[in-house]
């Protein structure tokens, strides 16, 4: 239960992060994409029928404080969940390093679905609800390569400490499991 | 085989339950439940996004080092030019009060302002839209205007929650706002463009725009007061279409660092 409630305070923290403190700090256009890092990470790590139920609850925080529709994100995140889940069983290597270079290199091409697919689906969702394009406005041009750059990196960053982390809870659940 | 059979089927139905979701998003179906979480997640975005900019700041402060030793000896030169010229403008103030009143220009003096923090931006397009700490429970609504301490528009109120609301910014691409020329009175319509800022077009080819003019808003057909500042003309071009004029206008402040925001509630 306390790893549960970790873990959505953590999915909470990490919507607050990519609405508030990302933008202030790359106060250029190209943000790093948390719920996508972290959904990799998660179906790389834990797979994907155990990563599905994280990336709905991200994906709806991520919608609700980034006021994007509700339900945007859930779409491509969970399509490049299934994707990554195909890819990582054929690729994954029982290696710490290898796992991580592949999974930069799943973030890569990752992001830049995520930013073909949320461009054409707004524009769809725009066209459908108010007739016009521009309904949610993303952009799709040359900074989805260097957005996909900075996902790698972030995600070099960060996939070790979040990975020590769900030990930790893991640790933590399995301690008080054997105490009781 | 049977674990690929359940992973397709749980992937489809997510995507079907997530695009019925996004189909009702328009008929405001979730606003409550975005009000709620939003009123608590406030104060964390808040200082969250302050942490960022001081973060923001100190990196743009160490990468600076290099350069304060010059800056220094620029701003000292520039200190005894800007002595002289003190005398100068003071006189000048009184010019730019006279010409305000002759162009009928508000002062921001003239208005009922509400001071409120930026809390969060928009993390796929950080000129799109920002987040305010004043919501419905403040007296905002939507449409009024919102500026900068100096009287410079940013932005219109686009959704008001409680306690919080949407600022549309003017390098928006859906935002749209009269505008007029201030030194040679050419109305246009000023639109957000990605990559550009900020465009004055459907400027007739009759009428003057010049590069360095400064463009403000003319008061027509929004709650947005005449002569509230937009930009300077940058650059002055031909639409695509050939039939009217348009110009490229750089903002006077740079949305994506906005802090400190003012909404226009009524003029007094």
């Amino acid at each position: 239960m306390l790893r549960r409630i970790t873990i959505l305070l953590l999915i909470i923290f990490a919507a607050v992060l990519q609405s508030s403190f990302l933008p202030a700090v790359f106060s250029g256009r190209i943000v790093p994409d948390i719920a996508l890092i972290l959904t990799v990470i998660w179906v790389v790590s834990r797979g994907f029928e155990d990563s599905l139920a994280r990336i709905v609850v991200l994906s709806f925080f991520s919608d609700i404080l980034s006021f994007r529709p509700v339900g945007l994100s859930v779409i491509p995140l969970v399509l490049i969940a299934f994707g990554v889940s195909s890819f990582s069983k054929r690729f994954m290597m029982s290696q710490r390093t290898w796992k991580l270079s592949v999974a930069m290199l799943l973030v890569f091409f990752a992001t830049i679905f995520n930013g073909v697919l949320v461009f054409f689906l707004s524009r769809l969702i725009g066209y459908a609800t108010s007739g016009t394009p521009d309904y949610l406005t993303p952009v799709l041009g040359i900074s989805i390569f260097a957005t996909a750059a900075l996902n790698v990196i972030t995600l070099a960053a960060v996939y070790f400490p979040i990975k020590k982390l769900e030990k930790f809870l893991e640790m933590y659940e399995f301690k008080k499991v054997i105490l009781k | 085989m049977k674990q690929l059979t359940s992973k397709i089927t749980k992937t489809l139905i997510i995507l079907i339950v997530g695009f019925f979701l996004v189909f009702l998003n328009p008929k405001g179906l979730f606003d409550p439940l975005r009000d709620f979480f939003i009123r608590i997640a406030t104060p964390f975005e808040r200082a969250s996004y302050n942490v960022g900019k001081s973060f923001r700041g100190t990196i743009d402060f160490l990468g600076s080092i290099s350069d304060l030793r010059k800056e220094n000896e620029d701003l000292l030169r520039e200190n005894n030019e800007l002595s002289s010229q003190v005398a100068e403008l003071s006189s000048e103030k009184n010019e730019n009060k006279m010409l305000r009143e002759q162009m009928d220009l508000v002062p921001k003096e003239d208005f009922d302002l509400v001071s409120s923090f930026v809390s969060a931006q928009d993390p796929q397009r950080l000129d799109s839209w920002v987040l305010i700490d004043k919501g419905s429970s403040d007296g905002i609504s939507e449409g009024m205007p919102v500026i900068v301490s100096n009287g410079i528009l940013v932005g219109r109120i686009s959704e008001v929650y409680s306690s919080n609301a949407k600022v549309e910014l003017l390098s928006s691409p859906t935002s749209s706002i009269n505008g007029v020329d201030a030194a040679t009175n050419s109305r246009g319509i000023v639109r957000g463009e990605y990559g550009l800022g900020l465009v004055l077009g459907m400027v007739p080819q009759s009428d003057t725009i010049s590069q360095g003019d400064d463009v403000v808003t003319s008061g027509l057909g929004s709650d947005t007061p005449k002569g509230l500042l937009i930009g300077k003309i940058k650059e002055v071009r031909m639409s695509q279409d050939r039939l009217f004029q348009e110009a490229i206008v750089a903002p006077r402040v740079k949305y994506s660092k906005l802090d400190l925001v003012f909404v226009i509630k009524n003029k007094r």
